[in-house]
Formats: C-alpha cells, structure tokens, sequence
C-alpha cells in the first residue's frame, strides 16, 4: 500500500476543511477569512466611520481602553444621520470606537466595539450597524 | 359486601335518599314579566381569574398582508362582575350575558438573537452595548416589555350544557359553554417599548370563549359558587398611535447583514387560559 507523505495528508486536511467549511456557511456567511492586521497596533491611518444603523448617532468616541469613559475622545459634533459618513484623520490601530444612538424608547445607548479596531493603511472604512461594527479593507467596494 | 363497593354505594344512595334529582328548568309563566327578566339574566356575579396569556403583535402591509412582530407567553390577571353565567338548571341554554372586565398581560421579553456573518473583505466586531452616561451594561434594544391593562364593558350571548342534580338545599353544577361579546367597549393601556398608549376602542364582535365550569348553588340563599376553567380570545386590541418597536431578524442581501429593522406596531391580540372562582347572586 502506498504510502501518503506527512506534507500529502496536510494538504488533504486543509482540502477537507475547507470543503466543510464552505458547505457549513448559511446565507450570507458565505465571506472570505481576513486577516485582522494585529502587528499594526499604534500605527496612525485615516479611516472612515460609515452610520449604516437606522439610528442617529449623537457621539461618536475613540478611546484607548475596552470600556467607554476612560479617556475617550469625542470625533463628531454634530448628529450623524442614517448613511452618512465621518473621517477620522488620525486613528490609532488598536484603539476602541463608541457610538451614542437612540433606542426606539427614546433613552440612549452606547455601543462599544468589544474588541480593538486594528488598521495598517489609511482609508479603512468602519461601518457601524445597529449593535456591531464591521471593519472593511480599503478601496473594496461592498 | 367489600368496603369500597359499600362506600360507592351508599355515596349514590344518600343523595337519592335525600331527595336528590335532576334539576330541570322552569320557566317563567310570562317571559315579558319581571320573573322573566329574572329567569333570562340569572344573577349577578363577581369573579377572579388568573392564568396565562399567549400575546402576538401583528403588522399589516399595503399589499395586506400580516407578519407577526412579536409573540410572547404571560401572565394574565383580571376580574369580571356581571350577569350569572354559570349553570341553574339541566339543558341547553342560549343566554344574554353583560359586564365589566378588567385584565392585565404582560410580558418581559420578546428578545431574539441576531445571527452573525463573515464580511468578504473585512471583519465583523460585535458591540458592546451600555447607558452612556454610567458606563453600566445595558440591552441594546429596547426592552420589549408589553403591558396590557384593559377593561372593558362587553354585551354578548353564552350558549351551552349545563347538568344540575341536588335537592331542596344543594344543588351540583357543571356545563360547558360557549360566548361572543357582540358589543364591546375597550380601555387600553398599553406599554410596549416603554412607550405608552391609551386608546379607547369600539370592539364588535372581537372577544370569545369556551369554558368548562363546576360548582354548587345554595337555592334557599340564592348564591352559587363555582370554577371555571376558560379559553378566551381577544382579538385586535388597537394602540390608537403606532408604537416603534424591534422587528423580527431579516436578512438584508446587499449588506450581507441580519438585523433587526424598526417597525411601528399599532395593535395586538392575545390568547388567555385561566382559572376562575365566581360567587353570585341568584335572582331566583
């Protein structure tokens, strides 16, 4: 019986992977796997925060440390209705975002994003949804 | 004989023993009388009932259409004075029934998940989600909190089997009817969302039921006393102004996204299963 090399049976793996992979993604979850640039943390690029939730944003914050408060710094002075966008010129990799919107019971919620954004070039664009945030490569139209 | 069999036996016997019948229906000699009158509203009664309540928010589109926007389990409380509908004799009886109703429903959680995606050219972070001013966690969405207080003044019709057996001092009771309010005359207070509405509403032919009842009636002291198991439907309580709330999770295509997208609701409908305990006073 032939043998199968180590270096065979990996690659083998990865193509069985990948096949369950694919075929376990539902509707829309049919992405690719972007790698989140870590090594750029403390790097300064523009980015480009997009309102993609059906709110109005109040505040919009950047701040060094996970909870919103400590040290933030407020990007927006003026309301930031539904689709429109915001540059932020100096971004720092690894920092966190917040943005203040309404609930449908009129009290305010912040959103927090529960991890870093991490960016190693200028132009990202952060779209922040309802509750969650989503962190696109540049010059990629979606 | 063995021990049990003469326990069933004398249990059958005593009554009979006692002078115990069925209890038919005697009606009045004049039905335009005030012994008619009497005969067809029965008595007046106070009851109080707890159970559950299943509740379901609809919306209506354009196209008419209806989508359900929130469904939820609760706890259902509330109390009924009017006429006796409770059994008085053994047959089939087609009866008026009138009163006034009070009933709360609520509902702490019409919550849903949100499933997540993987973007083609970039990465999702979930949000954490707080009350901006004390840094507390909070839900990101409004609490879909829905509290219903209505009472109500409702006419309708009852009809039903009723089975009376007893004597000169006791009489046992059981049926099962069926009722309609055909008028009926609403007063909502309605919290959802935390926003409140009050709405007054004419409601036709939009609350039935079917209960099953058992009791007993003191017929030289006119009172009757007697649960009810009850199903009831009460359809299409308005909020008068729509209220915003949280719409079911969609998928939206183009941006490769589930969430879930504002919608006003302006009504409401909801189920009840309780448990009753009545006591009336017998007109004749």
């Amino acid at each position: 019986m032939k043998q199968i090399s180590h270096a065979s049976f990996c690659k083998l793996a990865l193509m069985l992977s990948l096949t369950v992979l694919a075929s376990s993604c539902g509707p829309g979850e049919e992405g690719v796997d972007v790698q989140i640039p870590y090594e750029s943390e403390g790097e300064v690029h523009a980015v480009v925060l997009e309102n993609q939730s059906q709110f109005v944003l109040t505040e919009i914050h950047v701040h060094t440390e996970a909870s919103f408060g400590s040290g933030n710094s407020l990007q927006i002075t003026s309301d930031l209705e539904p689709q429109e966008t915001w540059e932020i010129a100096s971004f720092t990799s690894g920092d966190y975002i917040t943005f203040v919107r309404e609930r449908p019971d009129g009290r305010a919620v912040s959103v927090t994003t529960s991890a870093p954004v991490y960016v190693d070039q200028a132009n990202y664009r952060v779209l922040m949804f309802d509750n969650s945030f989503r962190v696109l490569l540049p010059e990629q139209e979606k | 004989m063995p021990t049990p069999s003469l326990a069933l036996l004398t249990a059958f016997l005593l009554p009979v023993q006692a002078g115990w019948h069925v209890i038919n229906p005697e009606p009045p000699e004049k039905w335009a009388s005030l012994d008619g009158i009497a005969y067809l509203l029965g008595g007046v009664e106070a009851t109080l009932m707890t159970g559950s309540a299943s509740v379901v928010s609809r919306i209506q589109y354009e196209d008419g259409s209806r989508e359900t926007v929130a469904r939820g389990e609760a706890t259902n409380r509330g109390g009924w004075v009017g006429l006796y509908g409770g059994p008085i004799a053994t047959g089939w009886k087609l009866a008026p029934t009138a009163g006034l109703m009070r009933q709360t429903v609520t509902i702490q959680d019409f919550n849903q998940d949100i499933p997540t995606t993987i973007p083609d050219n970039g990465y999702d972070i979930e949000g954490r989600c707080g009350d901006p001013d004390t840094g507390e966690r909070t839900s990101c969405d409004a609490p879909n909190r829905y509290d219903l207080t209505m009472r109500s003044i409702s006419g309708g019709v009852t009809a039903g089997y009723d089975l009376v057996v007893g004597g000169p001092n006791l009489h046992l009771m059981g049926g099962f009817r069926g009722d309609v309010n055909i008028l009926e005359y609403r007063f909502i207070d309605v919290e959802l969302a935390n926003a409140t509405r009050n709405h007054r509403q004419l409601s036709p032919f939009r609350a039935f039921g079917a209960q099953t009842t058992f009791g007993f009636i003191l017929p030289k002291w006119h009172l009757a006393f007697r649960g009810t198991f009850s199903f009831r439907r009460h359809g299409q309580v308005d909020f008068g102004d729509p209220v915003e709330v949280n719409g079911p999770v969609t998928y939206d295509e183009e941006r490769n996204i589930y969430y879930r997208p504002l919608i006003a609701v302006d009504r409401a409908g909801h189920t009840t299963l309780t448990a009753q305990m009545s006591a009336a006073i017998l007109f004749r």
